[in-house]
């Protein structure tokens, strides 16, 4: 007898969300499944997950052996360090973070962190996300510095949270970017935060959405769930839980003892330099039968690794 | 009937002949002060005869003084004859009466048609054959039958040691002319007095009281008539002791004597409320024959001084649903000491007396259709009743709506903004207070209007936030930056200071619509019902004295339900407690409510939380279940 296997019909698609324009070499296109991920038998994933990387206008201080070994010396200069991702490590797009703008570290000026963003935007040609500091008062004067530089690039703005959109907002909505909406791994909040941005004017189909996400090791099975609940929530139908999600995997795992802890510390955990990159790999692999679509990650080998399992698991050189 | 105005208010009120005008006042909710307690000596209860005729008590034309306001008559001394108006002057109102105690709406109606059948206590004068020698049956027995005959409702009845004892004097002293006091227990009639001194045709009372975990509010029930003659509400003196019953448990546990310091401040925070009834009406104590109290579980267990650890812990138990009666004199209240104290049954160690008053007084137990109670205190409480079933279940809204925690709050008394809108065209508030005097704060209902007026304006956004950028001179920073909205600047409206809203504020007020809202959703839920299958809504609080039920619904305190089948009913605790005072029926369908009342608890539930965070917003996450906000936002 011949095995029917069972399919879900759903009424629900994701939005469809392209990254980059201007000046940008290339694109990048995710969302419009019309399924959970990977199950290629029961609907369409048009656009298969894609990994950005990670690169910070200042560097660590503490920077892991692991990482410091493939990064090399381009880590102090963010134009390097992005073209070495583009160009040696595959990155679909590169996520520039301006943690050194943060009053309690460096308090970098918005009109220094502007530098720093064109000369990435010149060094690399693939699509950018642009991250904050994560402080709002900072964010709301260097955002909008920083949206008028890539005025018409179509980059992502991170993040808009409940108590400070407005300003993310407005500037997606004057220099045409795309927004990301944060919510502290509450499926209640992000709808929230995506409806306050759309009564803000911003389109649904210009927010991603990013549930604060931890490493390994560190909740991730209750971040899994929130990821699976949200797409559940898109694919019934829900229009304001529609929109693609990202998690940031790489500054989250190597935050971690387990990822970080050489072997001299801990010998019984094995080789450091295969034991970083694992942790990073295995969190994003696990993100992405969540339904990521956009991960954020650090370490070259954990990043080959991903794109390996994104092309097998999406059916591609099977 | 002689019909009486009081201005400025024009609150008009029906009186009968005779009747003292202090009494009418407090029944139009006007009550006068009376520092003298009625004597006739502090002129603090004067009023402004303006038309009409008032007698004192004897039938002569009540004394008069000419004055540059008009002729000034003392409401203590003052009895209705026929149709008057008169006028109050602001500084001779008495302060925090009425609005607290409350009842709207169909549970007002409800009331006044409820006769009196079989009070809690009454008193009964008796003409009692004296023995002789061919009947030399016991004296109790006399009164027994002298009782059984004038009244047939009578259950058996038995009599206590302290009648015993004063019985065989009182009898013969009073040449068997004597008054006596029964009590109607659950099982017996009760002889509980018996006294010489026969003063025939004195009126007594009784008081039904709500102790709320915010507030306590009393009514004074003349028992022959059933009706209220004066009310009062106060601030629950526990509340130094924390703000919530949790906080006031571990209190208890933690401080020396704490129970009974606990205790002691209930009962103070009730006997100045009896005493301001009390006075408003000139009853003395002994004339308070009985009392009724509808509390949360653990306010009753407060009062009694039973400890309620275990009310806080998992399982979260009382320690009784069913209490007997008490006397006021063990309690300590300031009443007639042998009174007996009633206190209503609890389902829950969260679902209390407030609760089973509230069915009672609602008549859920009774309704067909989906119908439900929602009230909402510092604990709100939410019952759903379909043809003889009742499910309960609680959850902590917080005292916000009581106005508790917040500096512009106030509970709804005289001087409480209740109506509030917003015009952002004008810039400008309009407000409606109680009692139309100078704005002393917001209650309640005034919160509601507020918040719907604030976010239909897009003052706040949907996450309740202030709009920093709305071009309004009432938005500004408040102490430590954080924003606030000045509802009346000082010098608006005669207010002496400015009230204004924080966003602390809001965000408590959100919270709490949050918590209620969700509780009703749970709810219903778990017995797989929808909100728009409800019949009737009856939301029953002390938030003032009048609600906008399309504002409460705007906000997302209430599911999007049609304005005409949400009733708000005011403190359905106090007219529970109200017809436990007056009729037995009352007090046996109270007890059968308890008994019938299935608690759920909502904070296991897995989805509560969730449903929770939901709510948090304007009017909820789930826009599309508030379809009429929404209509009304496109338009």
């Amino acid at each position: 007898m011949a095995f029917d296997m069972p399919t879900e019909r759903w009424s629900g698609k994701l939005n469809t969300v392209t990254i980059g324009a201007g000046t940008r070499t290339s694109t990048v296109t995710v969302g419009g499944a019309s399924t959970l991920p990977f199950l290629r038998f029961e609907g369409e994933r048009p656009n298969p997950p894609v990994v950005a990387m990670e690169v910070l206008d200042e560097p660590l201080d503490d920077m892991p052996p692991a990482l410091a070994a493939e990064l090399g010396d381009v880590v102090g200069d963010p134009a390097a360090w992005a073209k070495k991702c583009v160009e040696s490590f595959g990155a679909d797009l590169i996520c520039l973070r301006f943690a050194g703008a943060n009053p309690e570290g460096k308090d970098k000026s918005p009109e220094d962190c502007k530098a720093v963003l064109q000369s990435v935007l010149q060094a690399v040609g693939v699509p950018l996300i642009i991250w904050g500091c994560g402080n709002y008062e900072k964010d709301n004067n260097l955002i909008p510095v920083l949206s008028q530089a890539a005025a018409g690039e179509r980059c992502v703005l991170a993040s808009a949270v409940q108590d400070n959109y407005k300003t993310i907002a407005a500037c997606s909505l004057a220099d045409g970017h795309l927004v990301i909406g944060e919510a502290p791994l509450d499926i209640q909040i992000q709808k929230q935060v995506n409806i306050l941005l759309s009564d803000m004017g911003v389109s649904p189909d210009n927010i991603i959405m990013y549930q604060t996400t931890g490493g390994l090791g560190y909740g991730v099975e209750y971040a899994y769930s929130i990821m699976e609940r949200t797409r559940l929530a898109a694919l019934s139908g829900d229009k304001m839980m529609s929109m693609p999600m990202i998690a940031v995997v790489g500054s989250e795992c190597w935050k971690t003892k387990e990822a970080r802890l050489s072997e001299e510390v801990a010998p019984e955990w094995g080789d450091a330099g295969v034991r970083g990159p694992l942790w990073e790999a295995t969190t994003a692999t696990m993100f992405l039968h969540g339904g990521t679509d956009i991960l954020v990650m650090w370490h070259p080998q954990a990043v080959a690794q991903v794109k390996k399992t994104i092309a097998e698991l999406s059916g591609e050189g099977a | 009937m002689p019909t009486i105005t009081f201005r400025p208010d024009n609150l008009t009120v029906d009186a009968e002949p005779g009747e003292a005008l202090t009494a009418v006042a407090a029944r139009a909710g006007v009550a006068l002060r009376s520092d003298c307690g009625g004597q006739g000596a502090c002129r603090k209860c004067a009023v402004i005869l303006e038309s009409g005729e008032l007698r004192d008590r004897e039938g002569a034309p009540v004394e008069t003084r000419a004055t540059e306001d008009g002729t000034e008559v003392l409401g203590c001394q003052a009895v209705i004859a026929g149709d008057a108006t008169v006028q109050v002057p602001e500084e001779n109102r008495a302060a925090d009466l009425t609005p607290l105690a409350e009842t709207l709406g169909h549970v007002a109606a409800r009331l006044a048609a409820h006769g009196v059948a079989e009070p809690l206590a009454m008193r009964r004068c008796l003409r009692i054959e004296p023995p002789t020698k061919g009947d030399s049956i016991a004296d109790v027995d006399r009164i027994f039958d002298a009782l059984r005959t004038a009244d047939s409702h009578l259950r058996r009845l038995s009599a206590d040691l302290p009648t015993l004892r004063a019985l065989p004097t009182a009898l013969r002293t009073s040449d068997w002319n004597v008054c006596t006091t029964i009590v109607d227990g659950p099982e017996a009639s009760d002889l509980v007095n018996v006294s010489a001194a026969c003063d025939i045709g004195r009126a007594v009372f009784g008081a039904a009281v709500d102790i709320g975990t915010s507030t306590v509010a009393a009514s004074l029930v003349k028992l022959d008539s059933g009706r209220v003659v004066a009310a009062a509400g106060k601030r629950n003196g526990q509340i130094r002791y924390g703000d919530d019953v949790i906080s006031r448990i571990i209190w208890t546990e933690e401080n020396r004597g704490g129970l009974e310091t606990m205790r002691q401040a209930v009962v103070e925070t009730l006997n100045e409320v009896l005493s301001e009834a009390r006075a408003a009406v000139n009853v003395h104590p002994d004339d308070v024959i009985a009392v009724t109290v509808a509390a949360n579980s653990t306010m009753t267990n407060f009062l009694l001084g039973i400890p309620s650890g275990p009310i806080r812990r998992d399982p979260h138990t009382p320690p009784a649903s069913w209490l007997p009666l008490f006397t006021a004199g063990e309690l300590g209240l300031e009443t007639w000491s042998r009174a007996p104290v009633m206190c209503l049954p609890t389902v829950s160690g969260f679902v209390g007396a407030d609760i089973t008053a509230g069915v009672l007084a609602t008549g859920l137990d009774g309704a067909q259709g989906l119908t439900v109670l929602v009230d909402v205190g510092t604990n709100g409480e939410i019952v759903i009743g379909m043809d003889g079933m009742l499910v309960c279940a609680a959850c902590s809204a917080g005292p916000a709506f009581e106005g508790v925690g917040m500096e512009c709050g106030m509970h709804g008394a005289p001087g409480a903004i209740e109506g509030i809108a917003y015009n952002p065209a004008s810039d400008e508030v309009a407000i409606e207070v109680i009692g139309r005097r100078t704005p002393q704060g917001i209650c309640g209902t005034g919160f509601i209007d507020l918040l719907a007026s604030l976010f239909e304006a897009g003052v706040l956004d949907r996450g309740a936030r202030f709009q920093r950028d709305f071009p309004t001179k009432r938005l500004r920073s408040g102490e430590l930056g954080e924003p606030e909205f000045v509802v009346v600047f000082a010098g608006e409206h005669g207010a002496t200071r400015d009230i204004a809203v924080r966003q602390s504020d809001i965000e408590n007020l959100v919270r709490s619509k949050a918590a209620v809202h969700a509780g009703i959703s749970m709810l219903l839920g778990k017995l797989h019902l929808a909100p728009e299958m409800i019949e009737r809504l009856y939301l029953a609080g002390g938030f003032g004295s009048r609600l906008d039920v399309r504002r409460a619904v705007q906000i997302g305190l209430l599911p999007d339900l049609p304005s005409e089948r949400v009733a708000y009913v005011g403190n359905t605790s106090l007219a529970g407690a109200h017809l436990c005072l007056i009729s037995r029926e009352a007090r046996e369908r109270v007890r059968a409510i308890a008994a019938a009342m299935t608690y759920v608890e909502l904070s296991v539930e897995p989805g509560f939380m969730e449903e929770y965070v939901a709510s948090m917003f304007l009017p909820h996450t789930q826009t599309e279940r508030f379809p009429s906000v929404v209509r009304a936002a496109t338009v």
